[in-house]
């Protein structure tokens, strides 16, 4: 294996890593906000689920390795440009912390790249199409959609009873719910750290075509998202618990039922949809299914921007880091060195006001505008 | 290409699965928050909600219920 594969493989977990802090919200943010667990415990377990969720499943890693573009015609480099275009991507939204889509950015990335080195002619549209982008663009609404009939479903159930003891009650279940989501996050999501991996042995000839993750991957792919959830993306996490909406625990518990149903079901027939507008859609929806809830419209209006912005943004990224990493021996060197440097700059940046375990639950004056449905109620 | 039927097959299962868990884990909280729980009265009618020895019964039941619906989910996955 050479030093370029090498060097591949590392960015490959160093992108995992950035994907499980940037997603830990996903899992943890409507629980942390409701205090179903607190900050510290949430994490932790969201990192070791999502390590376990890595091995169940391979659809999605095999959607990536060989069907997105044509293995045969792209190298190392560009793989490895298109990695960095997508945690630069990342590291730039969780600095302004938007839950953007770690998946977005890959796929930008690597598109971007592979664009720029080999041609549109290298480009799988019909599986972009079919297996990333329709599924994209369906599952935050199938979910807000879910979430929203069982959240207005479950208050109507539970009217009659004490507010304290449904709390209770649905605090608990949060527990398990959103133990659920951090599992099909690994699932999902480790998997397309897997898929760039394996596609990246293809290229060099050191695994046949159509080939699946080879389990050493696997365990490092689970091991690298588990460690980057187990950091906490706090900043992302305050958006998704607080701006969007207070949330109760039995939104929380009705979003994160949603998002898990949404996430392991797309996986296992190898979607590679998004966790973080899966999740975010079903907090959406579960906001407006309570009665007399609150949505913050802007909030959520910044985050659709940042998701139509986040395929192209990263795309452009990763074909520049792929042009420049294609340039000789020394391209890989300087992008690399480029990657260093800004992902210092942003890390400066953030320090400025960081946002912690302990401050991530103060939540943040933001104008609040009454749903529609319920806005006379 | 589109693979419309497997689509269609993830929004029935997500949107069929979520309301069944969600309705399930409610009635749990319904029936298992009735302990000690005095019958409420409207305007209307006479409301009572279930006695702490059904409602236990109830919740046990919704649980079970909902843990199958979770299980056959992850074993339908993992044995793939």
């Amino acid at each position: 294996m050479s030093m370029l594969v090498i060097a591949v493989v590392l960015t490959a977990l160093l992108f995992d890593f950035t994907n499980g802090f940037h997603d830990t919200a996903n899992a943890m943010a409507t629980s942390i906000a409701t205090g179903a667990l607190r900050p510290r415990v949430a994490v932790l377990l969201a990192g070791v689920l999502n390590l376990l969720g890595a091995f169940l499943s391979v659809q999605v890693a095999l959607t990536i390795s060989s069907g997105l573009v044509d293995e045969a015609r792209i190298t190392p480099q560009v793989i490895f440009g298109g990695l960095v275009g997508a945690i630069l991507w990342n590291l730039l939204t969780w600095l302004v912390g938007l839950p953007s889509s770690s998946s977005h950015a890959l796929f930008g990335g690597l598109i971007g790249a592979t664009w720029v080195f080999a041609g549109s002619g290298a480009i799988h549209f019909s599986t972009v199409v079919g297996k990333v982008l329709v599924p994209l663009a369906l599952s935050p609404i199938v979910a807000g959609l879910a979430a929203l009939g069982a959240t207005a479903v479950a208050y109507r159930i539970t009217a009659r009873s004490g507010r304290r003891g449904v709390t209770r009650g649905f605090r608990a279940a949060q527990v398990v719910s959103a133990s659920m989501v951090a599992l099909a996050h690994g699932t999902n999501d480790a998997q397309k750290t897997m898929g760039v991996i394996t596609l990246t042995l293809i290229t060099v000839g050191l695994l046949p075509a159509h080939a699946a993750p080879p389990l050493w991957v696997v365990v490092l792919c689970g091991l690298a998202i588990a460690a980057g959830t187990a950091t906490g993306g706090w900043r992302i996490i305050r958006t998704l618990g607080h701006r969007i909406s207070d949330i109760e625990s039995t939104q929380g518990f009705a979003a994160e039922t949603a998002s898990t149903a949404v996430i392991l079901s797309s996986a296992h027939l190898g979607f590679a949809l998004s966790t973080t507008q899966v999740t975010t859609g079903a907090v959406l929806g579960s906001a407006a299914g309570r009665p007399r809830s609150t949505v913050r419209w802007r909030v959520a209006a910044e985050m659709v921007v940042a998701w139509l912005l986040t395929l192209p943004a990263a795309a452009a990224l990763g074909a520049l880091a792929g042009w420049a990493a294609s340039a000789g021996t020394a391209g890989p060197v300087l992008v690399a060195v480029v990657l260093a440097v800004l992902a210092g700059v942003i890390y400066r940046i953030s320090r400025r006001r960081p946002v912690t375990a302990a401050t991530v639950n103060d939540a943040q004056p933001v104008p609040a505008v009454a749903t529609p449905a319920h806005a006379a109620a | 290409m589109i693979d419309w039927g497997s689509l269609l097959i993830v929004q029935l299962v997500s949107i069929g699965s979520t309301l069944a868990v969600v309705v399930l884990v409610s009635l749990a909280v319904l029936g298992l928050s009735a302990h000690g729980r005095s019958p409420v009265t409207t305007s209307a009618r006479h409301v009572a909600g279930p006695s702490a020895r059904s409602g236990r019964t109830l919740g046990a039941i919704s649980l079970v219920l909902a843990a199958a619906i979770v299980l056959f989910g992850l074993w339908a996955i993992v044995a793939r």
